[in-house]
């Protein structure tokens, strides 16, 4: 039987399937090009994963943190942020703090000035773009050639189904505007897994980071300014501002868009497709006091 | 690192020295890899874990070489120990692949009854043969060989007729699995029990020792009414066989000098490359206080190890611990 | 060591009546549970000191294993949470 024959609700009903099966392919064969072993990450390197989570932007802006926590920046009128008295830009450890040094040792910037210099972004993307490429985390031209060739005959599939049909019925006076809604939302559907910077491998570290973080999340009301500078990092870098609390970095309120940029735009700018980022707004966390973990050994005799 | 039996991998030729993952520590413990060089988590924690932090472990185990800790397996009993828990386990090791997995010398339930902890079996002939075969048990379930590790006690068990020590050996010996020394565990019992811990060490085979423990405790003070208190450090006023008094291996406070000092000792007997792992559960210190600890258990094995290599004929004089 | 002896240890350590019982008549309790002369013997000369620190101390660590976290603490950290995705 010639299933563009079928009246309207059973070929629907067939169309669906078909999407669903179409969608589900391409995200199978998405997952097993793109999975694999963990392998070693620069775990102790927060820029890698804060590059990993938000790219050039985030990265950035938490190079722009560390640089006040290490007192090599000083917050000053307006939110504006100079490098202090004595500070030259062979302080920073890495090409983009030197650069944020540099930058900020004669006149006053905005960290969100700094966050949206393409100068500074290019610094953090040649710092940490490639060792994240090499390690496959992010997607590079192969992977995002194989997308879009398997979403490209996917969406090739579903359109030419759905023209048949349409030009079938729209010959015989039928209505057709269900299938075109439910054509443009499976196409949709399939373009949108051709997005995303990260690769499958590179989502699945950030969730493990997430995971074997997660318990930082109760001990930052513990962290205090100046003097954790590695975990304050390493949380901005895993779970973004949000997750810090005043008290670990009273200077997330210099790191909100400027007042100007605020009343355009919502805040805390997203950062490329590869996910959310948050800008400085005031703390999250807190609540829980720090330490205390409940399991471990426990101690021999107990206790 | 080469393949080993069973999942695990071959342990490298020289000290490494780490510490417990507690989640509280990650980002200390993650950003400090190039001081850390084991991880040691615990195993029945892990056996609960969603599918999400299980796989959060694996890469965990990609960036840290990982050590598992058992604390429920209870081989210290004339009852075989629990088939499933030996399936989670081997699943465990397998997934993980540690360095070498480990648990202790203790009971923890008897038919129905859950003790809740680690309790001192007995020490007597019939259990170490139970023992060493809960062991053999394990180990082929499991796929690999344990380490077994001595355990603090606030009761001398009963019906004993040999030392401490003595037992740990025998066990050792006949499970053929090495030892996790405890040397908190073995300074808190020799305050409780009143034993010279040197003499401990001098029972034991320094050929079996692979791997150290490092903890620290506080004296548990016993009231006639009520739950005990819990007093001060280590160093508060007090010594051994004070009446209402136990000295308790919490893994809550700080290594004490005494139990460096039991480190440097050991460095001085142990020729083969040991794990020193820092187990600490709780109020925890800025991570930097953990890394100094470290830092100083490799100052004292070094130092151990350095008296070793001059040993020659000459008579060495024992320390006072 | 017999799993009866090994078991009375351990009902020694988590039941508080009977461990009361035991420390008043250690030998009578002993002998309730069918134990040998000889483990009585033993038993008869516990570690009194010892063993009631103990049970409190397996005591404190059975309630941490049934549930250190409140309902309440629960509620916090998802609140928590539900505001720092």
């Amino acid at each position: 039987m010639n299933p563009f024959d079928l009246p309207g609700p059973q070929f629907l009903a067939l169309y669906a399937m078909l999407g669903i099966l179409i969608v589900w392919a391409v995200h199978y064969l998405k997952q097993k090009a793109e999975a694999g072993e963990p392998g070693r990450l620069p775990v102790s390197d927060p820029y890698v994963i804060a590059y990993l989570r938000g790219g050039a932007e985030e990265t950035v802006r938490l190079s722009v943190a560390v640089l006040v926590d290490r007192k090599l920046l000083a917050i000053g009128a307006e939110d504006t942020v100079t490098t202090r008295e004595g500070v030259t830009p062979m302080h920073g450890s890495n090409d983009l703090e030197r650069a944020i040094l540099e930058e900020c040792r004669t006149t006053a910037k905005h960290p969100s000035d700094l966050v949206s210099s393409e100068r500074l972004q290019g610094v953090a993307r040649r710092l940490n773009e490639p060792t994240l490429l090499h390690m496959k985390l992010l997607a590079d031209t192969d992977v995002r050639a194989r997308r879009w060739r398997e979403a490209g005959l996917a969406i090739v599939v579903l359109a030419v189904v759905a023209v048949i049909k349409i030009a079938v019925g729209v010959s015989r006076n039928r209505p057709v505007s269900f299938l075109v809604v439910l054509a443009i939302a499976f196409c949709a559907v399939t373009a949108v897994l051709t997005r995303g910077a990260r690769t499958v491998r590179g989502d699945r570290i950030l969730g493990d980071l997430r995971v074997l973080f997660d318990a930082l999340r109760d001990r930052a009301t513990g962290l205090r300014p100046y003097t954790s500078t590695n975990e304050l990092a390493l949380l901005m870098a895993v779970f973004g501002f949000g997750a810090v609390p005043a008290l670990a970095f009273p200077f997330a309120r210099a790191f909100r868009p400027k007042r100007s940029e605020r009343s355009e735009s919502s805040c805390g700018g997203s950062v490329s497709s590869s996910g959310s980022s948050s800008s400085g707004s005031s703390c999250g966390g807190g609540g829980s006091s720090c330490g205390g973990g409940g399991g471990g050994c426990g101690g021999c005799g107990g206790s | 690192m080469a393949a080993g039996e069973g999942g695990v991998v071959a342990v490298e030729a020289r000290d490494r020295f780490g510490i417990t993952w507690q989640p509280a520590l990650a980002a200390g413990i993650l950003a400090n890899l190039d001081r850390i060089d084991v991880v040691e988590v615990i195993a029945e924690e892990q056996f609960a874990a969603s599918s999400r932090a299980a796989r959060a472990l694996e890469t965990l185990a990609h960036q840290v070489p990982l050590l598992v800790h058992g604390v429920a397996l209870g081989p210290a009993s004339t009852a075989p120990v629990d088939s499933r828990r030996l399936d989670k386990l081997a699943r465990l090791v397998d997934r993980v692949k540690p360095a070498f997995w480990s648990e202790h010398l203790a009971c923890v339930r008897a038919g129905d009854i859950e003790i809740g902890h680690l309790a001192a079996a007995p020490r007597t002939r019939a259990t170490i043969d139970a023992t060493a075969a809960n062991l053999a048990r394990a180990t082929s379930v499991v796929g690999s060989r344990p380490m077994v590790e001595n355990i603090a006690t606030l009761m001398e068990p009963p019906a004993s007729d040999c030392s401490e020590a003595d037992w740990v050996s025998s066990v050792v010996d006949s499970a053929d699995c090495d030892l996790l020394l405890d040397l908190h565990n073995v300074y808190a019992n020799s305050i409780n029990f009143g034993f010279d811990p040197i003499a401990y060490l001098d029972r034991l085979d320094p050929e079996r020792i692979g791997a150290i423990h490092l903890a620290g405790g506080c004296w548990m003070e016993g009231p006639p009414e009520g739950g005990p208190h819990v007093s001060g450090g280590p160093h508060a006023s007090g010594g051994p066989h004070v009446a209402e008094r136990r000295y308790l291996d919490d893994h809550l406070h700080d290594v004490p000098d005494p139990v460096y000092a039991l480190l440097s000792e050991v460095g001085a007997r142990v020729r083969r490359p040991l794990t020193v792992v820092l187990e600490r559960d709780g109020r925890f210190p800025p991570m930097r206080d953990l890394l100094w600890q470290l830092d100083r258990a490799r100052e004292a094995l070094g130092e151990g190890r350095a008296r070793l290599g001059r040993r020659g004929a000459a008579c060495e004089e024992r320390p006072q611990i | 060591m017999r799993p009866e002896f090994e078991a009375f240890l351990a009902r020694l350590y988590t039941d508080a009546p009977l461990r009361a019982r035991f420390l008043a008549d250690p030998r009578a309790e002993s002998a309730r549970h069918q134990l040998t002369a000889e483990e009585c013997d033993a038993l008869e000369r516990i570690d009194r000191v010892g063993l009631e620190f103990s049970a409190r101390s397996f005591a404190h660590k059975r309630a941490l294993k049934r549930g250190a976290r409140s309902w309440w603490d629960s509620l916090r950290q998802l609140r928590r949470r539900s505001r720092n995705p």
